[in-house]
């Protein structure tokens, strides 16, 4: 199959080459906790992490004529760092950020229908400092069906845009995705994308310069005018699981420095795809010719 | 060092034949006779080497997508939903763990000829990485943006076999006044040893892994845990039920496809290993 016709080309996010880097510094030990933040070294240290961008979501506010672009970082386990043993903390969670250029916004745990009460927290609260570093590479806009099709079995690298518009609030947001999996029928020139981890920004709580919410979403889409996203929440761990879910093994995240305080351990809690959004967008796919690297 | 960013499999269906008992069988809403073709990147590779030198296991971790049906106008996720990744070496499909290492379950490897029409595995590499196990090297690299990917290789004596997994590193802490780091990510296929009969294994675990020295490594499992009674609004369907029967009058011959409960990480290993860093050239 022959590529069809491309539009020029763009920059589109080279996603493995993409990254968050933070340091904090452990000046003080935590009044409350003896391992703050998992944090198990000695005061006065200053830990450096470096967290992979999954995935990116601008926000435009026409009328303001403001913007405000989140980077979601690759998930990792919550851990005790940087320790020489039980470096995994037992009951485990998911650890994953997201960030724009000057908050950490939370990540929802519960439905859009639900708040939460969540707000966006300066980095200067928690960050000694925090770099952004985006590289992008040479991109191709792919114009027709055949043409991702003809990408895909060709091994192209890519990437997706969705584009999508919230009348009531004013403001167009647009996440890019790289594509990790998509299904082709050659012989019909169709395809469907179906990937994620992508940021979806709650965007009641815009107050025209950030939000205090995001979704974490897989995406998908079969045209380049309507694209599905499924937003993940918690889920509730039956009792009888609670017996090994909510046990301590090796060092207590909870622990307080004072052992006469009671420890406030949260119950563990799953996490299921459930709430889907169904919405009018313009879908791009961007391909890489895995060269022209910057 | 592999290119995960570029590496990916490509599986070619044989053309749908429509299934007697359900509508929508593997999330198909084509035509018969439709043939897709799927294509997934790597998560991680796992190459189970065997002392007799007798040609090694790949075991490839794909990256998950949430079920979907295929492929359609409107009403693309399934609902319930549940993740779909796959782990599978050259020859069959193997089955990811739903239960802790301490249980057995009766998984079985599954041929990919029969199921497949066609199979393609793309590894690309990265030209001039190169390996190290100095932690000098890493803390530079980290903060030069290289990519890294991390190779932590088991000896397994008992079985004479060597376990290599190589997964990217997604992410990573330093600590520059120690000189120290802890390596933090994944996912990646852990094989069930216990399961291995000589030529594969009917088992993986998907696991993280964590490392702060060169000869140590600890895993964190997954497994299936049941969600509270009042969440079940998890298993509610909505939109297509993906287990719709064509007849809904007919008792279909085996047990309803289950509902997959939701997932926890719990179980961890420590492992005596050989950890090696491979750095990628460019910034």
């Amino acid at each position: 199959m022959e590529h069809a016709p491309e539009l020029p080309t763009i920059d589109m996010i080279d996603f493995n080459r993409s990254f968050i880097t933070w340091t904090i510094e452990w000046a003080e030990p935590d009044p409350v906790y003896a391992y703050a933040g998992g944090f198990v070294g000695e005061p006065g240290e200053a830990t450096t992490s470096r967290l992979q961008v999954d995935a990116t979501c601008q926000i435009v506010d026409e009328a303001r004529g403001t913007a405000c672009t989140i980077y979601l970082t690759a998930p990792c386990r919550s851990e005790f760092i940087i320790a020489e043993e039980n470096l995994f903390q037992v009951p485990n969670g998911e650890y994953r950020a997201a960030v724009s250029d000057a908050f950490t916004v939370p990540i929802a745990a519960e439905p859009s229908w639900e708040t939460e009460g969540t707000r966006r927290q300066p980095h200067a609260a928690r960050f000694a400092e925090l770099a952004i570093d985006v590289r992008a590479c040479e991109g191709v806009v792919l114009a027709s069906d055949d043409a991702v099709v003809a990408a895909s079995l060709a091994g192209d690298s890519l990437n997706a845009r969705s584009t999508y518009r919230d009348a009531a609030h004013g403001l167009t947001v647009t996440v890019e995705y790289p594509i990790k999996l998509i299904n082709l029928h050659a012989g019909g020139g169709r395809y469907q994308v179906c990937t994620g981890a992508v940021a979806l920004p709650d965007l009641t709580t815009w107050d025209g310069a950030g939000v205090d919410r995001v979704f974490a979403a897989h995406a998908a889409f079969t045209a380049d005018d309507h694209v599905e996203f499924i937003l993940r929440r918690g889920i509730e761990v039956a009792e009888h699981e609670l017996a090994w879910a909510a046990a301590v093994r090796g060092r207590d995240r909870y622990r307080r420095r004072d052992s006469r305080e009671p420890v406030d351990r949260p119950r563990p809690r799953a996490a299921g795809y459930f709430e889907t959004w169904e919405l009018p967008a313009v879908n791009t796919v961007l391909r890489s010719s895995n060269e022209a690297r910057r | 060092m592999i290119d995960f960013a570029r590496s990916h499999f490509t599986w070619d269906h044989l053309p749908h034949r429509p299934d007697p008992e359900y509508k929508y069988p593997g999330g198909f809403v084509g035509e018969p006779g439709d043939a897709y073709h799927v294509r997934i990147g790597y998560d991680a590779v796992c190459t189970i080497g065997r002392d007799d030198d007798a040609p090694p296991l790949e075991i490839f971790l794909l990256q998950p997508c949430l079920a979907e049906y295929t492929i359609a106008d409107r009403n693309l996720f399934q609902v319930p939903s549940q993740e779909f990744r796959v782990a599978l070496s050259r020859t069959h499909g193997i089955p990811i763990a739903r239960r802790p290492s301490t249980e057995r379950e009766p998984t079985a490897a599954t041929p990919h000829a029969g199921r497949f029409a066609g199979t393609d595995f793309t590894t690309h590499e990265v030209p001039d990485a190169r390996v190290t196990r100095n932690t000098g090297d890493v803390m530079r690299a980290v903060l030069a943006g290289r990519r890294l990917n991390a190779r932590t290789t088991h000896h397994e004596n008992a079985l004479g076999l060597t376990v290599t997994l190589e997964y990217p590193i997604r992410t990573i802490n330093i600590e520059r006044t120690k000189g120290a780091f802890q390596v933090d990510t994944g996912p990646m296929a852990l094989p069930d040893l216990a399961t291995w009969d000589g030529a594969t294994v009917s088992r993986v675990f998907l696991a993280h892994a964590a490392f702060s020295a060169w000869d140590r490594a600890e895993f964190i499992l997954r497994r299936e845990v049941e969600p509270l009674a009042s969440e079940r609004w998890w298993w509610e369907v909505r939109g297509r039920d993906r287990r719709a029967l064509r007849d809904p009058s007919q008792t279909p011959s085996e047990p309803l496809l289950p509902r997959r409960p939701p997932t926890l990480y719990n179980e961890t290993l420590v492992v005596t290993v050989r950890n090696e860093i491979l750095i990628a050239p460019d910034g």
